[in-house]
């Protein structure tokens, strides 16, 4: 019985992890409705943005909190994949998850980054952008229309995702 | 001057003794076993005497160590009464907060029918934390239980994670079949420092769908299953060490809804 008990639970194991892993870290083509969503908010600065500055790019939007690990993890990649993607019409843009200015400048004092970030400070962008879950990632078109979505943190700056999103701009 | 001595012992040996038994009473743990069918026997344990008020506490984690059981024997001090069914155990599946979503949804309903017939408890709260509100969702669903004359009086999900799949971004969340099919009052606690909180207007729409009255209150300072979790900050640490009191006020607070 102890041997069938310890067999069942190492299977479980395998098989969770396996599920964790089909579940985070992909691109997804987007079928959802929200085609062209808008986004109008201010960064730490008090600075107005909206995403209509952005058309003509390939923009990755992303949404996260200073208390998701895995966010923490992935911005440093995140500002290596810009840094790759230099000269090219590429873009990220992030927004805070409804935090307090002092939370998002204390986490960027340890995690700086090179992209804005912006604050939805009601939570009401998060909601026209069915936001549930962080980090959420969004790729959109030169249009500003959401091509791809991605749940979960992942090494942007990789060879495969530098190639899929270089290959976007020459589409 | 001896007598007076050997009487003064008996009579601190006597009330030790009354303290001890006393103690023992408030905090009497008790297992029993519910026999489901040929294969499942699901054990219960219960903490405390006898109550008005009586807890059904779905736990993604049992045992001596868990955070669960040492809440338990603190509400059991202030008067409750804590029943713990054992869904795991029964299926030889470890304590992954993702297997207590797998537990047939009649064996829940089993549980919840045997503890209601056999508690002296007057009112009955269903008790879930993360993925083990999966369970407390498929038994509020049964339409046999709804039309009991019901001991049940609601439940209480902290930081409930009921979703199907995680929700991918840019769509609406999809939950388990049984959402939005029960009657009873439900108060959701939701962390502050969670994605989650923005999906409690979401989660209460589908779970009023079929009559249940709900509340939310977020947890302030706090991620998701704050007691469940191996990296937890001072807050939820401290949190944790509340977590029967947060328990207690928010029984209050749902038998009001």
């Amino acid at each position: 019985m102890g041997f069938y008990r310890h067999l069942v639970l190492c299977l479980s194991l395998v098989l969770t992890g396996q599920q964790a892993q089909a579940a985070a870290g992909q691109l997804k083509e987007y079928w959802g409705n929200l085609t062209s969503p808008e986004i109008e908010l201010p960064d730490l600065q008090g600075r107005h943005h909206s995403l209509t500055e952005y058309r003509g790019n390939i923009l990755l939007v992303q949404f996260w909190a200073t208390y998701c690990t895995p966010c923490r993890t992935e911005m440093p990649t995140m500002n290596r994949l810009l840094e790759k993607m230099r000269n090219k019409p590429f873009k990220i843009v992030t927004v805070n998850m409804g935090e307090s200015p002092e939370q998002v400048r204390q986490f960027l004092r340890e995690v700086p980054v090179d992209f804005p970030v912006l604050m939805d400070s009601d939570g009401s962008t998060l909601g026209r952008w069915k936001v549930f879950a962080a980090p959420a990632n969004f790729i959109l078109d030169k249009q500003g229309k959401i091509i791809f979505t991605l749940y979960g943190a992942i090494e942007w700056d990789s060879d495969e995702m530098v190639g899929r999103l270089t290959a976007l701009i020459e589409e | 001057m001896q007598t007076l001595t050997f009487h003064r012992w008996i009579v601190c040996c006597a009330g030790a003794l009354l303290l001890a038994t006393v103690a023992f009473a408030v905090h009497a743990e008790s297992r029993s076993t519910l026999e489901i069918n040929d294969e499942v026997e699901i054990d219960i344990v219960t903490f405390g005497k006898p109550a008005k008020t009586g807890i059904i506490w779905f736990a993604c984690r049992q045992g001596e160590d868990a955070i669960e059981f040492d809440t338990a024997r603190r509400l059991a001090s202030r008067g409750y009464q804590i029943y713990f069914p054992d869904m795991l155990s029964a299926h030889f599946l470890s304590s992954l907060p993702s297997n207590i979503a797998r537990i047939p949804a009649a064996e829940v309903v089993t549980v919840l029918r045997h503890i209601m017939d056999t508690t002296s408890a007057e009112r009955l709260y269903l008790l879930a934390g993360a993925r083990a509100a999966v369970p407390v969702i498929r038994g509020l669903a049964d339409k046999k239980l709804q039309q009991m004359d019901s001991k049940l009086k609601g439940a209480l999900l902290i930081t409930p994670r009921i979703y199907k799949t995680t929700p991918d971004p840019g769509s609406e969340p999809v939950y388990i079949d049984e959402t939005g099919l029960s009657i009873h009052p439900i108060l959701v606690l939701e962390g502050e420092r969670t994605a989650n909180r923005w999906g409690l207007a979401h989660l209460t729409a589908m779970l009023e769908k079929s009559g249940s009255r709900v509340q939310t209150d977020l947890i302030d300072g706090v991620r998701g299953y704050f007691y469940l979790r191996n990296d937890q900050t001072p807050t939820e640490m401290e949190m944790t060490r509340q977590l029967d009191s947060l328990i207690h006020d928010s029984l209050q607070k749902l038998g009001a809804i």
